[in-house]
């Protein structure tokens, strides 16, 4: 009985270890072809950035030599293409972001600087001395920049480089990270290689755009007392059964938060309210709503009364949209029958309840003014004539827009129809050229 | 003596077992994930697509919101009827064939999402559901408002040159964001999670402009420390 017990254990054993050790091995193998494929990623965003960064060399030390108008647009938009290529591998490698920064800005920028350059040398016109010594040092940046890839690049090439090692790296304490050589070559070129001209130009990257907005409000500091009666109060104080402290907000807004407990079953309301003046800033919340009673129209009604009611007078509706029994609302200030879009306010509304769930106005507060509105040099039908034949014009009207580079515009704005198609089309009021267009 | 024999028979067997059910899971696994069905109750980029061509082809008109509910339903009732298929109200192989949708064997969608800088740009559906999903794997048991907060953040980075141009390419960047690193990020997205991506996307940004985030419980970088806080909502501090 006992030995036949015991040649029945071990031979289950066996099986089991066998199977175990087939399993176990196999999986192995899946673990080196894993490894292998994320690591063939890494390397092929690597090799590629290193290529786009050479490119990008090349293109520009052209540049410095070439004095044909339409030998400069071909290579600006190769170096705006390239660098926005090389930012996206560059995004791609497991390095710590902190370790990429401003090579990471570097390639931002530099796209973002010669696609603004490549627009402006198509409208025919040549780059100042200022734009070409910008370029000059672009191009010194990048050939530092290139040659520390170099070093990385033989490194990877003799296959002394894991980035599976630096990627597990990567989570450790920065202390550590700084010893693999790849985080090394990149704290390097953060420090050393990269000196680049503050860029002042038409484009989101522009160095005027990254400077973080500041409210417009004047006033005198308020506590938190005063902020939660001016929520309350802005909510309505039938709605609200209860108020607590929310997030309070610090650096360049300074906010106290509140949050509001509602008694129409919207949720909590968070409320967010300028330390300085005391102004609502935003208003979020989720907004679960069950049954919709409200049509579109009535809630576009509601929020426009809400607005007047809050002291925001002659706001007009620009845009709306619904989903899952809510509807937003943008709105934009007008002053003489002119409409001045950066003047934006959003509000949400409750198809249930009809009430007013949500309130954006960072934009209003940051861009509002008294704006001294100048006459057009170019009269309606003038610029009427500038658009293009194929579209059904609807409406026309004045209208300030920003353009790319946060500066505002006088425009006229007409409204048509292409087939099914909805655009917008904004002929500048002064020079007549088409600063842009937009499809709904 | 006796018992001590048992114990070590079962015990076997259980190791065995064990073993054995391990191995057989992986490859179930795998089968499983080849028959996809998209049903009643089910939400995301499938869902999406498949309202996107139905409202295309009229046979639906409610809102594509990536939620199957009875109007999608009918929706696919009424197409499988006109296409002569079998009329279940689900999109299985042959009615996703019909509709020139390929069901993979992903439950996630991601959809095109347009370059978009500075705010400016068009923002399709695609990316909603792309935001939920990191919303939803990082910021899963958080308030509302940080949910939305967390969504901003990923926005922020897209318009800050420092980070990837566009919300794919920040989400996906190596070691951002934890919840891509362990898998997360592939559960489905609940409604919240859509509704705070679709709140930061229209421009509700309770940060103020924050590009980082860190659990203080469970930070590791001493780096990530010397980021001025400019809020706290949850477990989350928020920094620029």
């Amino acid at each position: 009985m006992r030995p036949r017990l015991g040649w029945f254990v071990s031979g289950l054993l066996f099986v089991a270890l066998i199977i175990t050790g087939v399993w176990g091995y196999n999986q192995h193998m899946q673990n080196i072809d894993y490894n292998n494929r994320t690591n063939n990623l890494y390397e092929k965003s690597f090799y590629e950035l290193v290529g786009h960064v050479s490119n990008i060399e090349t293109e520009l030390s052209k540049m410095m030599v070439s004095s044909d108008q339409g030998q400069n647009i071909r290579m600006l938009s190769d170096v705006w293409r390239q660098a926005e290529f090389a930012g996206s591998n560059l995004g791609q490698l497991p390095l710590r972001h902190m370790a990429l920064d401003k090579t990471s800005t570097f390639l931002s920028q530099l796209s973002d600087y010669c696609r603004y350059l490549t627009i402006k040398a198509g409208e025919g016109k040549p780059l100042t001395i200022e734009e070409m010594e910008n370029l000059k040092e672009l191009y010194n940046s990048c050939i530092n920049l290139a040659n520390e890839l170099k070093v990385l690049e033989d490194s990877v090439n003799k296959g002394t480089l894991s980035w599976q090692d630096i990627r597990d790296k990567g989570n450790e304490k920065l202390e550590d990270v700084s010893q693999d050589l790849v985080t090394r070559q990149f704290t390097k070129i953060e420090e050393t290689s990269i000196e680049y001209p503050t860029l002042i130009y038409d484009g989101p990257f522009s160095e005027t755009l990254l400077k973080p907005k500041k409210l417009n409000i004047q006033g005198s500091n308020i506590d938190y007392r005063e902020a939660e009666k001016i929520a309350i109060e802005f909510i309505g104080k039938d709605r609200v059964e209860k108020a607590g402290k929310g997030a309070e907000t610090q650096g360049t807004i300074e906010s106290w938060g509140i949050n509001l407990e509602t008694n129409d079953g919207e949720g909590p309301l968070y409320v967010s309210v300028s330390k300085k003046g005391g102004k609502v800033i935003s208003v979020i919340s989720e907004g679960i709503v069950q049954n919709t009673q409200i049509d579109y129209k009535e809630a576009e009604k509601r929020a426009k009364d809400f607005l007047e009611e809050k002291g925001y007078k002659d706001m007009e509706i620009t845009y709306g949209q619904h989903h899952d029994g809510t509807a937003v609302f943008n709105f934009a200030f007008t002053q003489d029958d002119v409409i001045i879009y950066p003047d934006l306010i959003k509000v949400k509304v409750s198809l249930g309840t009809g009430n007013i769930i949500g309130f954006e106005a960072m934009n209003y507060l940051t861009a509002h003014r008294d704006r001294d509105l100048k006459e057009p040099k170019l009269s309606l039908e003038e610029a009427k004539k500038l658009v293009n034949n194929n579209l059904d014009i609807t409406s026309e009207r004045l209208a300030i827009i920003p353009n790319r580079g946060g500066d505002e515009i006088l425009c006229y704005e007409f409204k048509g129809k292409f087939g099914e198609d909805n655009f917008i089309v904004y002929i500048n009021a002064d020079t007549g050229k088409e600063e842009n267009i937009l499809k709904y | 003596m006796k018992a001590k024999q048992r114990l070590l028979v079962i015990s076997v067997l259980l190791t065995f077992l064990i073993c054995m059910s391990l191995i057989v899971q992986s490859y179930i696994f795998k089968k499983d994930a080849e028959e996809v069905v998209v049903y009643w109750g089910m939400t995301g980029g499938k869902v999406y697509e498949i309202q996107q061509k139905l409202k295309q082809w009229g046979y639906y008109d409610g809102p594509i919101d990536g939620i199957y509910g009875a109007k999608t339903f009918d929706a696919v009732k009424k197409f499988q009827a006109k296409n002569g298929l079998a009329v279940d109200g689900t999109v299985g192989k042959q009615t996703a064939a019909a509709m020139g949708i390929n069901l993979g064997t992903a439950s996630g969608g991601g959809g095109v999402s347009a370059p978009s800088r500075g705010g400016g740009g068009a923002r399709g559906d695609g990316d909603v559901y792309l935001l939920a999903r990191a919303v939803h794997g990082e910021a899963r048991g958080e308030p509302y408002l940080g949910k939305v907060a967390v969504a901003a953040v990923i926005l922020n980075r897209v318009a800050d040159p420092r980070f990837p141009n566009t919300i794919a390419g920040v989400i996906y960047q190596p070691g951002a964001f934890t919840a891509v690193s362990d898998g997360q990020i592939n559960l489905t997205p609940d409604e919240e999670s859509l509704r705070a991506a679709r709140d930061a996307l229209n421009g509700w940004d309770p940060t103020y402009g924050a590009i980082y985030y860190y659990n203080p419980a469970k930070a590791t970088s001493s780096w990530i420390w010397s980021r001025p806080v400019h809020l706290v909502i949850g477990k989350h501090h928020f920094a620029t």
